[in-house]
């Protein structure tokens, strides 16, 4: 992990927007279709990127645990859905009637509509973790615009707050049987849970303490003097984004989205400047960043542009009935461009 | 040569009345006119107003529906009873009625969203045609207004939008009404006309018509080529998964070796 991080100084890796951009990529796809095939060629793309990562540090460990657990809910979701939906033009077994919720035909079409949702989550999860597991939480406050700097800080303090506790309650866990404790029902859960409370509070006034020390929020006290000349600040974007919701609730989809694209862009531009920010590591725009963050655009716009341009489906469904699914082998080939990263991410 | 004041008022006192006498006469041409066009807009405005419903189900057949009326406007909920089509509708508190089925498919009015229950949801999505789409409406039936020219959409489903893409003047040729300048804007024949109310036509459409496949509901899957492709693809992700995983392991490997010496 530290070769990899020195690497990252050194400017031959990739860089955090290079990796925010391919995230960004691989979010596209499980948000725009549902297609089993397209999904097949994200999934494996993502895997081969997440598995091409170094895993050994306790964050990667604990992002390992939550890829681990988050796709098993989403397979349990495959059974759950067999179970409760009965519709389909495809039954392979029945229930009987008189069973709640349950009783009625099993069908291929609630199994398969099932499977494919696990795909998309299980897509996303393991690009979340691929990405937290490659880059660090510091890279990307470093990449928000300076008035929003006290934002990532918070944000990223509540994003790392699960594969920190998990990663306490399994060194926990370790020094625990070093002690030659043995757990063996939920009782002895007591021996893990007690030291983690502990730890976690006192994580967080660690935490606290040293966001105080470093005059977290100071500025924000010290620019209350003046509260009318923010109030543009705060009316522009909100204005515009009242409009973008409008424009969305009366299914002007493009249009709203440009406003909402505007308010975005107002809120940065408008967001106070609190303070010079000093940049020690400035973004290095090495070959394998550009590669990785020009094969993600290429995706995703290819992607995106498939059903304008060239009258790509990409919608699918599984219910009323289930039916091979188109492929595009255009819309396949941007897919396969997502493993970008499993070449160059780990040099 | 000096020109006598009376002689003068009199000349001056003839123009004006010159152009009295052409301003009246432009007033009375224009308003002959006026009356002719007023006399001609009857003529235009004697064909009755007519409004378009298509409705879908959930195999993918469709109704088309025209009906005419002689009022300036009607709710959504009246074009759609006016097409004479089998209904089973049920009050919804403020918000007017809910449609529970069109033509058997659907729910019983005591439990009006039945299959809206479980995952996929199914219900009738009601559909209004703005600016050559189709756009979900948030409100019901009843509170929409439908015009001379309009089309509702009606579609059994859990989310999928493939009503197809048409025009008044489509609807009202594929229904045998002749509107001034229409053209018919869907392909095929369709294979059976439905008994509708006076004033109402609708066509039925089967999945397999022509003009059911004409529409946006395109399933036919990939070829065996496009499969091919697929497998491919997906066999070059798949070695690039096993190449990474058989690297990260001699890495390891070498790593641990490293440790040990």
């Amino acid at each position: 992990m530290t070769s990899r991080r020195d690497a990252a100084v050194a400017g031959d890796a990739v860089n955090a927007a290079a990796w925010m951009a391919w995230f960004a990529a691989v979010a596209v796809v499980p948000l725009t279709t549902r297609n089993p095939l397209y999904l097949a060629l994200a999934l494996t793309s993502v895997l081969a990127v997440y598995l091409s990562l170094p895993r050994l540090d306790g964050a990667a460990r604990a992002w390992r645990l939550f890829v681990v657990v988050g796709s098993s809910l989403a397979l349990l979701s495959v059974g759950f859905n067999l179970l409760t939906v009965h519709a389909g033009d495809r039954p392979f077994a029945w229930l009987p009637d008189r069973l709640p919720v349950v009783g009625g035909p099993l069908t291929f079409n609630a199994l398969a509509y099932g499977l494919l949702s696990a795909a998309a989550i299980s897509t996303l999860l393991i690009a979340a973790a691929a990405f937290n597991t490659a880059v660090r939480q510091g890279d990307l406050i470093r990449l928000l615009p300076g008035g929003f700097a006290s934002l990532g800080v918070a944000g990223s303090i509540a994003v790392t707050t699960i594969p920190q506790t998990i990663a306490s309650a399994r060194d926990i866990y370790d020094a625990q049987r070093a002690r030659g404790k043995q757990f063996r029902g939920v009782r002895d859960a007591r021996g893990i849970l007690v030291p983690l409370l502990g730890t976690s509070m006192e994580r967080a006034l660690t935490l606290s303490e040293a966001l105080e020390t470093r005059g977290f929020g100071a500025s924000a006290m010290a620019a209350q003097t003046h509260p009318r000349r923010r109030l543009h600040v705060i009316a522009i974007p909100a204005g515009l984004l009242v409009v973008a919701l409008l424009l969305l609730g009366g299914g002007r989809v493009a249009l709203g989205l440009g406003a909402l694209a505007a308010a975005v862009a107002a809120a940065l531009a408008l967001a106070p400047r609190r303070g010079r920010r000093i940049r020690y590591r400035p973004l290095v725009w090495s070959r394998p960043s550009m590669v990785v963050a020009a094969t993600a655009f290429v995706s995703a716009l290819n992607l995106l542009l498939a059903q304008p341009a060239r009258g790509a489906t990409l919608a699918y469904d599984t219910f009323p009935r289930l039916d091979a699914p188109p492929f595009d082998p255009f819309i396949g080939l941007g897919l396969l461009l997502l493993l970008a990263p499993a070449w160059w991410g780990r040099r | 040569m000096r020109t006598s004041p009376s002689r003068g008022r009199s000349g001056a006192a003839s123009r004006r009345s010159w152009t009295a006498r052409a301003s009246r006469s432009f007033s009375l041409t224009l308003l002959v006119l006026l009356a002719l066009a007023a006399s001609l807009l009857p003529a235009t405005a004697q064909r009755p107003n007519g409004a378009g419903v298509v409705i879908q189900f959930e195999d993918g057949s469709r109704v088309y529906a025209y009906v005419q009326f002689a009022e300036e406007s009607m709710s959504s909920e009246q074009l759609l009873t006016r097409t004479g089509l089998d209904l089973i509708m049920t009050p919804f508190g403020g918000m007017g009625a809910a449609v529970c089925s069109i033509q058997g498919e659907g729910c019983p009015a005591s439990n009006c969203w039945c299959m809206s229950f479980g995952n996929p949801a199914y219900f009738w999505h009601f559909y209004a045609r703005d600016g050559g789409h189709w756009v979900e409406q948030l409100q019901g039936p009843s509170s929409r207004r439908v015009e001379d020219g309009d089309i509702d959409g009606w579609l059994w489903t859990s989310g999928d939008t493939s009503l197809p893409d048409v025009t008044i003047d489509g609807l009202a040729a594929l229904n045998g009404v002749e509107l001034p300048g229409g053209a018919p804007a869907i392909d095929g024949t369709p294979l059976a006309a439905m008994e509708t109310m006076p004033g109402a036509t609708a066509v039925f459409v089967p999945v397999d018509g022509a003009a059911a496949s004409s529409g946006a509901d395109d399933r036919d899957g990939a070829s065996p080529l496009t499969w091919a492709l697929f497998a491919g693809m997906l066999a070059l992700g798949l070695v690039a998964l096993v190449v990474i995983v058989t690297r990260g392991r001699a890495a390891s490997h070498g790593e641990q070796a490293a440790h040990d010496d």
